[in-house]
């Protein structure tokens, strides 16, 4: 399938507006174009919600803001929850350019949503995020009535860079369980377009590398400035394709774009996955670029994909559906249509 | 009602002042140069595309067409007689 017109027209109009391409010298300059975009194509605090409030988290050296989303609907003392990660290449990104996908997401899950403001890099590379997603988790999961969540149907939820923090937690807990009956349980995974081999060299990283929203420049520079010198790629918390076991993670939710670099990343994970008996449902979103799902002002089918993952998630949290969808697990073919 | 240039000089000063820019760019004046990013920029298509209820031709996307004030007006022109 050729791209959404929308999505071509965006390119297109990137491309006529001079868009700063390739390597970035200054992170405030990537910071701020990526807070730029949120208010051009998904402006924070215009989506109707139930409530939102924010939580202070003391972490190592220091403290991380929670923000706290509810569903619009009777209020619940007690709901399914997720946690959410958002992208950014590690080192840009916060909670006000993910509030309209956090609300949309609050809304169609059914799910009370807490967004994590993990800190970024080069201040805090690898791992100091990872440390603070896996303190947010423990902490709300030892402390679900703080939250009004059920902890027995608590997942973890991310997009690109924060994808592969929901995804890298999911293998946290599954081996901290193995030794400490306390371990955060984590219903579900949540990967939307996930980063999840760092090493880039699958065919979309090569054939979308360039005109594709995220140019693989801007990608090489997020990755030098997050992870140390010395750092293996190949660690499983940078790159959790690379691990060679995926059994007993929990059920997978993982959603492609067909013009996203990372498409092939998230076609072989869910094969990986499924092929160690986890349950995986998603789907490649066909004409779809990078970061589609948070443009709603821009790509109209944006509205359309958080409501497909509502029904999803709405179906693993026993929640009733909205709308009654078919599902399909990911087949290679269903990726690169 | 103003003329073309002044409606597109509006959105412009518009998008300068959310940077914190209190310019009025003369038609030549460079937009980018000016303080607009290019995601602003974007955002300016956008602008003058509801403000004139024309779509931009994929033909005319680029970046000499949006460089300026003036550009801008004489592509408007040119979109409105072809519309």
């Amino acid at each position: 399938m050729p791209l959404d017109r929308h999505a071509r027209r965006f390119l297109e109009m990137l491309a006529a507006a001079g868009k700063a391409r390739g390597r970035y010298e200054d992170v405030e300059e990537r910071r701020t174009a990526l807070a730029h975009l949120a208010d051009l194509v998904d402006p924070p605090g215009m989506v109707e919600i139930g409530g939102v409030r924010e939580h202070l988290l003391p972490v190592h050296d220091g403290h991380i803001s929670l923000r706290i989303y509810s569903p619009l609907g009777p209020p619940a003392r007690q709901l399914p929850g997720m946690l959410f990660f958002h992208g950014g290449g590690w080192v840009a990104g916060s909670l006000d350019t993910h509030d309209g996908l956090c609300r949309r997401l609050s809304n169609e899950t059914g799910c009370r949503i807490v967004a994590v403001d993990y800190r970024l890099a080069p201040l805090h590379p690898f791992p100091y995020g990872l440390a603070d997603a896996w303190a947010a988790l423990n902490y709300v999961a030892h402390n679900p009535k703080t939250f009004g969540i059920d902890p027995m149907r608590l997942g973890v939820a991310g997009d690109s860079a924060g994808g592969t923090l929901a995804a890298v937690l999911c293998r946290m807990a599954r081996d901290a369980a193995r030794d400490n009956p306390h371990a955060p349980h984590i219903a579900f995974q949540l990967l939307i377009c996930p980063i999840l081999d760092v090493h880039g060299e699958s065919a979309a990283r090569r054939e979308l590398a360039e005109g594709y929203f995220l140019d693989s420049e801007t990608l090489q520079r997020d990755l030098e400035l997050y992870v140390p010198p010395g750092t293996e790629l190949s660690d499983v918390r940078l790159s959790p394709l690379r691990a060679e076991e995926f059994a007993g993670l929990p059920p997978a939710f993982i959603h492609t774009a067909q013009f996203d670099p990372f498409s092939d990343e998230g076609e072989a994970y869910a094969q990986r996955l499924g092929g160690f008996g986890v349950p995986v449902h998603g789907r490649a979103h066909p004409g779809m670029i990078h970061y589609f799902y948070s443009m709603p002002r821009m790509i109209p089918y944006a509205l359309e994909a958080v409501g497909i993952i509502g029904t999803e998630i709405r179906y693993v949290v026993d929640l009733p559906v909205k709308e009654r969808r078919v599902h399909r697990r990911i087949r290679p073919e269903l990726i690169r249509t | 009602m103003s003329n073309a240039r002044d409606r597109i000089t509006a959105i412009a000063c518009q998008l300068l002042v959310k940077r914190g820019i209190q310019a009025v760019p003369r038609g030549e004046d460079n937009l980018r140069e000016a303080g607009l990013t290019s995601l602003d920029m974007v955002n300016l298509m956008l602008a003058v595309e509801a403000e004139f209820d024309i779509e931009i031709p994929q033909s005319a996307m680029t970046p000499d067409n949006f460089d300026t004030v003036a550009a801008i007006d004489s592509l408007v022109c040119v979109t409105l007689k072809a519309a």
